[in-house]
């Protein structure tokens, strides 16, 4: 929430240029001709010029901004953060306020803000980049009340949003399936309901899947494993082992396979599947939901080349299918 | 883009309201305004319909070059050679055609230079104070037309139309804005810089209108009456120097005109006699005496080159090249004034403007020609014997006493002779009668006389301390030689009876309205239309003084100035307290001296403080160079992108870019505020990066 604002200057508009040239033309004629009565003019002109000066600034300061970023904010996806803008003034209201951000698109208007009112909006926004963005500030800026100038205030908001890779359209990602071995790599151990197998109980097993049956049955402590649910995996495995990038293209390209890589998980994730990210500086298991959703967008959101390695990636689970993910950087021989 | 339906309005209505001065300050014909205002409101009709066709663009040319001749023609025979009318006429024409002919969103600035052409002209020729009104409605009207302009210029970037203008509740800032607007214009007003004289453009002066000028002419015929007596209107006003009341205002005498010779029904005004030499600051000296007491007149514009003066009169500045006297005493201008002319005044303890002693033979002052014989025998047996001035007393005293003030025309009767008829028939007349027959009859007795006309009295205006001597003030009285003694020469005789004498008390709340609305043109005329360099010094000799007296408030007290309460006071005695200026201890001059040049030190700082660059302005001017260089840069390209363009675009640049892109990166992204010693490494930065810029494009 931001209370203090800082003026961002004056820009001259053409009905300004005009009003101005208008006085200039009025203060010849008085003082060319001593004529009290284009003196009387020329000083309501200035008095105008000055009402307009003084509300202009008043118009734009005294606000408190709070700005509400949404939770998930992909990069270059549009999207839309809530604001508030509640006048400090008790006495006047505020007029043809013009509300921005860094990065916004167009500024927002709100035409008029009773006093000591508020004012709840929502601004689209788009970010170009993946990472932490700050949104350091909001400018708020307006022409009232007669338009000769645009005046404009900034207010320190330092907000701060963690930006996702890009999206993009999943049809061009291909999937590396492992190679099949001994069971059906589709049935795993989980915490579904179905029974995939009984053995005996181990200290550190849940009381709850004793199998109470079998043990009264055979006289031990018999375990139940229930079968995974969500049975389906994709490990992602990103080498992002490629040293510093230096040429932009490279760069460039770096950035896109963090995208396929967010893409693939985001995609199987709302499919089902459990999802590992395997990345040089990272892991992050097998898991499925919202959270590993997060997890995993966070990870690629926030990550950097490292040095470079060459020992390949490996998943967790060798039977899952796996998504390798390698920028190929050309070095000199 | 169309033009909207309320731009269109809006300056129709100011269209309406600009010239609306004009007619009354008889610099525009009422016919014209008519016609004008008969099309604006047309005009406005059409604009609420908003219809889709309005006049093309080469209609308007074809109408303008249709107008050519007209104009020649008004310039060059209906305007009879002056050009205000011809030109005002062609403005309001033109102004006209581009009303209908509002396309496009740059033509309303065409109109609004028309219009505010026409709010000048109307502004620069009026000098009634009612124009405050007209400007307070042409500034309310143009601050709601501007903040409609502001409005449509914002919802225009949106894309909305324009009905949401109403829901807005502007309607009490407007007010407050107008009101505001007016009272900052005041002191703006008294503080603006002046290098001229304070010029006025009288009503019709500009047009060869008739003048409105004040009742008092230079004639004198004495078988009409006007209806002087019975005006209001203001003539002249008197103030004296230090503001007070003066102490007699209904026996002040203003002599403007001399009369010697007539020729039985009409005066003949007094023969030239000089021009007044002129002095240093356009001084005129009457009499060598240092005046006693000084008083600033204003006078009304007369039908007479007669400059009315107070019969004490010793000094006069009026602030014209040459002033002339003629014979009788009375000063002349060069020409009539066509406004309001302020001349400050010197006056003597006794009347000085008398005129010369007359030749040995009485010159024109004793001219009998309209006496008849009765009015010789009338005036010997009235007369007496005595000495000269008991026997101009007596006929003075039996005029007043014998005869009656009366205002009806009653005519030069069957003999054609107007004074004979008032003395001897109908017994009552006017002032002049009453003058003109004193002036007859002591000329029968071989005593120099002669009529004065001008203005006696005048009602005190307590609003402002002056004295207002209106038309019904004018009067006539005699002027008589007693002798050459010391103590004679030309006295002042009034033989009209008091009920004649110009009365100042119609009394009641009527005549305190009257001084009110008076004061209101007073100060109107002093303070605003001929508010002048002297003006905006004595303002500033005010502030300086009311500065010196919050100063001595700081002045601390002498030492031993204190007593205690307890002991007695000693007071001294009147030559051991000498009424010596109240002087500030140095310590308080110092303290205020300090406190002056520390407050003007701060709004210095103020002013003109180096404000910090951020990393923020600075990478947003990079980009603006950039992106005028011709290179695209759109909204969303991150910094280290513009970092790789300006590296391929301009090499020149390319490190400076880099050191401006690597502040903001680390401001913005990291959260690092700039370091008050990189300050000048970024605006180095910004300076390299610049001239790398324009090196390259």
């Amino acid at each position: 929430m931001a209370r203090r604002e800082t003026p961002e200057g004056i820009r001259i508009t053409k009905v300004g240029v005009w009003f101005v040239l208008f006085t200039l033309v009025v203060a010849v004629a008085a003082t060319n001709t001593g004529n009290n009565a284009l003196y009387i003019t020329l000083a309501a002109m200035f008095g105008a010029l000055t009402i307009s000066g003084i509300a202009s600034r008043q118009n734009i300061s005294a606000l408190i901004v709070a700005l509400d970023l949404p939770g998930e904010v992909f990069a270059n996806q549009m999207f839309s953060a809530a604001f508030t803008l509640t006048s400090r003034r008790r006495f006047l209201p505020r007029w043809f306020l013009l509300f921005s951000l860094d990065g916004a698109g167009r500024p927002l208007l709100v035409p008029y803000l009773p006093r000591g009112g508020k004012s709840r909006g929502r601004i689209d926004l788009l970010l170009g980049k993946r990472g932490r963005h700050r949104v350091p500030d909001a400018h708020v800026s307006s022409l009232f009340p007669f338009g000769f100038f645009s005046k404009g205030a900034r207010y320190r908001l330092d907000a701060e949003v963690l930006v996702f890779p890009e999206l993009f359209p999943s049809e061009g990602i291909h999937l590396a399936e492992a190679e099949p071995m001994g069971d059906d790599p589709s049935r795993r151990i989980g915490w579904g309901h179905d029974l995939h197998s009984l053995r005996a109980f181990r200290r550190g097993d849940d009381p709850r899947s004793i199998h109470w049956k079998q043990t009264a049955r055979t006289g031990n402590m018999v375990y139940m494993e229930r079968e995974s649910e969500r049975n389906r995996r994709l490990s992602i495995l990103f080498d992002n082992g490629v040293g510093p990038l230096v040429d932009p293209l490279a760069a460039q390209r770096f950035e896109r396979l963090v995208s396929e890589a967010a893409t693939a998980a985001v995609e199987h994730l709302a499919r089902g599947y459990e999802i590992e990210l395997v990345a040089r500086d990272g892991r992050w298991p097998y898991a499925t939901g919202s959270r590993q959703r997060r997890a995993i967008l966070e990870a690629l959101a926030l990550i950097q080349p490292v040095a470079p390695a060459t020992e390949p990636l490996l998943a967790s689970d060798p039977r899952a299918p796996f998504l390798a993910l390698r920028l190929e950087v050309a070095r000199a021989a | 883009m169309k033009f909207a339906r309320g731009k269109r309005i809006a300056l129709g209505w100011l269209a309406l309201l600009a010239p609306l001065p004009l007619p009354f300050n008889d610099v525009l014909e009422w016919p014209v305004f008519l016609v004008y205002s008969t099309l604006v409101v047309l005009f406005l009709r059409r604009a609420a319909r908003d219809p889709e066709r309005w006049l093309p663009t080469w209609a308007m040319n074809v109408i303008g070059l249709a107008y050519l001749p007209l104009f020649y023609v008004d310039l060059t025979m209906l305007g009879g050679g002056r050009l205000v009318g011809p030109v005002l006429h062609l403005g309001l024409f033109a102004l006209l055609v581009k009303l209908f002919a509002l396309r496009k969103e740059p033509d309303k600035w065409q109109a609004v230079i028309g219009i505010f052409f026409l709010f000048l002209a109307a502004m620069g020729t009026s000098v009634h104070p009612s124009i405050v009104l007209y400007l307070a409605g042409f500034v309310a009207v143009s601050l709601a037309l501007l903040a409609r302009f502001a409005w449509f210029h914002v919802l225009g970037q949106y894309g909305h139309d324009e009905t949401g203008f109403g829901k807005v509740p502007l309607g009490r800032f407007l007010t407050l804005a107008t009101v505001g607007s007016l009272l900052l214009a005041v002191p703006f007003f008294a503080l603006l810089p002046r290098v001229r004289s304070p010029y006025i453009v009288g009503r019709g002066a500009s047009m060869g209108a008739e003048l409105e000028a004040a009742g008092f002419t230079d004639d004198v015929t004495l078988d009409s009456i006007g209806q002087i007596r019975n005006s209001r209107d203001v003539a002249l006003r008197l103030q004296w120097q230090q503001g007070s009341a003066p102490e007699d205002p209904e026996n002040m005498r203003f002599k403007a005109a001399t009369y010697d010779l007539f020729g039985g029904v009409t005066w003949r005004r007094s023969p030239p006699g000089g021009s007044l030499p002129r002095g240093r600051g356009l001084r005129y000296t009457l009499r060598a005496d240092p005046p006693v007491r000084w008083a600033t007149l204003w006078l009304r514009p007369l039908h007479s080159t007669s400059l009315p003066l107070p019969v004490e009169t010793a000094i006069v500045e009026p602030g014209v090249l040459s002033l002339s006297v003629d014979q009788g005493g009375a000063v002349l201008l060069p020409h009539t004034i066509l406004d309001t002319l302020q001349y400050r005044v010197g006056l003597a303890r006794q009347p000085v403007l008398l005129g010369e002693p007359p030749p040995p033979q009485g010159g024109p002052t004793l001219n009998t020609e309209g006496v008849t014989p009765r009015m010789r025998k009338l005036a010997a047996e009235v007369m007496g014997q005595g000495t000269v001035a008991e026997r101009v007393s007596r006929l003075e005293n039996h005029l007043v006493q014998k005869f009656d003030y009366s205002t009806t025309l009653l005519g030069a009767g069957p003999n054609g002779n107007p004074l004979d008829t008032f003395l001897f028939e109908t017994r009552r007349g006017h002032c002049e009668l009453f003058a003109s027959s004193m002036v007859l009859l002591l000329r029968t007795q071989g005593i120099p006389a002669r009529l004065v006309t001008g203005f006696l009295g005048g009602e005190y205006n307590p609003f402002e301390g002056y004295v207002i001597v209106r038309d019904s003030n004018a009067h006539a009285w005699v002027e008589a030689y007693v002798g050459p003694g010391p103590n004679e020469g030309w006295r002042i005789y009034d033989p009209t009876p008091p009920a004649g004498r110009p009365s100042t008390d119609d009394g009641g709340v009527w005549r305190l309205g009257q001084q009110a609305y008076d004061f209101m043109l007073f100060r109107w005329d002093r303070y605003v239309l001929t508010f002048g360099v002297g003006d905006q010094a004595e303002i500033l000799r005010r502030l300086y003084s009311a500065w010196t007296s919050l100063r001595n408030l700081f002045a601390s007290p002498k030492k031993g100035d204190s007593n205690s309460s307890d002991e007695p006071v000693a007071i001294p005695a009147p030559q051991q307290n000498p009424a010596a200026p109240t002087t500030a201890s140095p310590v308080a001059i110092v303290g205020a001296v300090v406190f002056l040049l520390a407050t003007l030190a701060l709004i210095l700082w103020l002013v003109l403080r180096r404000k910090p660059l951020t990393p923020a302005a600075a990478y947003q001017r990079l980009r603006q160079r950039m992106a005028r260089g011709g290179v695209p840069l759109s909204s969303s390209l991150p910094p280290l992108a513009v970092r790789q363009l300006a590296k391929d675009k301009y090499p020149n640049a390319a490190a400076p870019a880099a050191r401006i892109i690597d502040f903001y990166v680390r401001e913005t992204y990291a959260g690092e505020p700039l370091q008050e010693t990189e300050q000048e490494d970024l605006r180095t930065a910004l300076k390299e990066a610049e001239a790398g810029l324009r090196k390259a494009g």
